[in-house]
């Protein structure tokens, strides 16, 4: 069976992989956070594409499940954030080092 | 669909997670309890706690083994022989954390109620990731996973080390699930809309071959990369150290063993849904068995030099992550030997998590010295003989020397890897575990040998529920040795 990988996807793969060199070169953590729901948004972009493209209008609603995970997610992540700023000032993820040697 | 028969159907899937939701139950009950009783009432919350555990132990038993896979929920959770052995070694490690929380709570702040509540929903979230058997299902299941051990690993109060524990393992673990999501949509896309394994598993083997090999293998290799930072496999291993270091003890104990338990079910059921699939190139099975062999050799090699025990543990995981490996290996080539795969990972989950927990109630009742560099464990052969001995046993099964669960575990994994007909693994494993006596025997040498330090005090007493959880698990680490049929019959 022919199949074409719908356009939609490749852009969905870059924004994946934009997300992932973004949590290895930025530094602080917020942008690090957003760096990962964009990989988050990535995964959905792909879903609905696909979805779409096969004809499965239902696989559209996972996108609803993930986006309430990504926001549980931020809730803890960002209680982290301030626990760690009322510690230190400042939120950079190199500098939290107390556990290395 | 008839409605009588949809509410059989959702009737007959209640009753199947029947064990979770009464852990579900028993956690709420634990946050309303510190709510409404009284302060100085607080002591009963690890009753409460126990006492929800041991129901849904009850209650899951009582079920009984099933015969064959159950499917609940449409198929999204499954009931089978492993997910049956995975949830009571799950409810077993979460009772024993229960015991031996109270006496290493006393004097840190941590709030209690939502410690314990917090602990039955990991250990329910374990449970149904072991059984998801479908890809969302497997995806919201991971997260709920995740996001129980964020709080959890950052619990204690006005502890920056704690803190920075559960930061990096919010951001390893959120980048972990971006990669299995990304996983999910690539074998969603592959299989022409499929999430079910079942439903996956038909549509790998139909003559027809309507599914998309490549995708499929990038998205399996995608869910693996999301597998490997949950259970702690080379390349993905990074911050394991700091993370076992920084966090509660007992959180930690339940990081490295339930959690890898629950890891290890959801990947078995993933790899015997692609095992024998015979289209997918060739380069990423050698991926695979790289992750395994780096594994095993990172873990040994990396623990060697460390300092402190806790890190120490968390370079063994790593290693044994590794060794539990074997099995979903062999099996992909040889879909024959899925039943002695599930055979040897049932076991050495249980014999992972036995003398994984031992060490680490040992620790945590030497806590807040023990936590400490390995140097201040010097002399406690003598200042704290039981606790030396149960230390000293689970240091002896983690390197596999009979008669213990570790060296039938490690018996069944080389077994499997000589079976299937990859030799290198099983050598490569046997010479981690030789490099492995190494670091396990300096903590027994440092315990015994070792002159311990000017005004070094004897550690405080134990509470008579870690005397007992400790004691109970050291015995496992034999009866589960001398007679395996007790567990998995």
């Amino acid at each position: 069976m022919e199949y074409m990988i719908p356009g939609n996807l490749v852009v969905a793969v870059m924004i994946f992989a934009i997300g992932a060199i973004g949590i290895m070169w930025r530094r602080d953590a917020i942008t690090i956070f957003m760096c990962i729901e964009l990989m988050f948004n990535a995964a959905n972009l792909g879903f609905i594409t696909l979805a779409q493209s096969l004809g499965k209008p239902e696989g559209v609603a996972v996108f609803l499940f993930v986006i309430t995970i990504a926001a549980a997610e931020a809730a803890v992540g960002l209680a982290l954030f301030i626990k760690i700023f009322d510690d230190r000032e400042n939120i950079e993820a190199e500098k939290l080092d107390l556990l290395k040697r | 669909m008839d409605p009588k028969l949809f509410y059989a159907q959702v009737v007959q899937s209640l009753l199947l997670t029947s064990p979770l939701l009464v852990l579900l139950g028993a956690a709420i009950i634990v946050l309303a309890a510190d709510v409404l009783m009284p302060r100085g009432w607080r002591g009963a919350l690890p009753w409460i706690s126990g006492l929800g555990v041991a129901a849904a132990l009850f209650v899951l038993n009582g079920m009984g083994m099933p015969a064959a896979p159950q499917h609940a929920f449409s198929g999204a959770l499954v009931l089978d022989r492993l997910t049956f052995l995975a949830d009571n070694v799950i409810l077993g490690m979460a009772l024993y954390l229960i015991a031996i929380s109270p006496r290493w709570l006393r004097g840190r702040l941590v709030p209690h109620g939502e410690y314990y509540a917090l602990l039955l929903f990991a250990a329910m979230a374990m449970m149904a990731l072991g059984r998801s058997s479908e890809l969302l299902a497997l995806f919201l299941n991971f997260e709920l996973l995740s996001i129980t051990f964020y709080v959890l690993l950052g619990i204690e109060k006005r502890n920056a080390r704690s803190t920075e524990a559960g930061f990096k393992y919010f951001i390893v673990g959120s980048t972990a699930a971006a990669f299995l999501l990304m996983g999910i949509v690539f074998v969603y896309g592959a299989t022409h809309g499929q999430t079910r394994y079942e439903a996956i598993l038909k549509a790998l083997f139909d003559a027809k071959g309507a599914v998309q090999p490549d995708m499929f293998a990038l998205g399996m290799g995608l869910l693996i990369v999301g597998f490997g930072f949950k259970i702690t496999l080379a390349p993905f291993h990074m911050y394991a150290p700091d993370v076992y270091e920084g966090g509660p003890t007992p959180v930690v104990a339940a990081l490295a063993t339930g959690t890898k338990v629950a890891g290890f079910t959801a990947l078995y059921h993933l790899v015997a849904m692609a095992a024998g699939f015979k289209a997918i190139p060739a380069g990423v099975w050698a991926a695979f068995y790289a992750v395994v062999m780096t594994s095993m050799i990172v873990g040994n090699v990396g623990a060697v030099v460390q300092p402190n025990v806790k890190r120490l543990l968390a370079y063994s995981s790593i290693a044994h992550s590794g060794y539990m490996m074997i099995p979903l290996v062999v099996v992909l080539a040889k879909p024959g030997l899925l039943g002695a795969a599930e055979d040897a990972i049932a076991y050495y989950m249980l014999a992972y998590t036995l003398m994984t927990l031992l060490a680490f109630g040992v620790i945590s009742a030497l806590a807040p010295e023990g936590e400490g560099p390995i140097a201040s464990w010097a002399g406690l052969g003598r200042r704290a003989p039981l606790r030396a001995a149960c230390m000293a046993l689970a240091m002896i099964s983690l390197i596999g020397i009979p008669p213990t669960v570790g060296f039938f575990g490690k018996l069944y994994l080389f077994g499997m890897a000589i079976e299937g007909g990859h030799i290198w693994l099983a050598v490569v494993g046997i010479l981690a575990s030789v490099v492995s006596v190494t670091y396990y025997l300096r903590v027994v040498i440092t315990m015994y040998m070792a002159e311990p330090a000017e005004g070094a005090e004897k550690p405080g007493v134990m509470g008579d529920a870690q005397i007992l959880a400790v004691g109970l698990a050291a015995a496992c680490v034999f009866v589960f040795a001398i007679f395996p049929w007790l567990y998995h019959g």
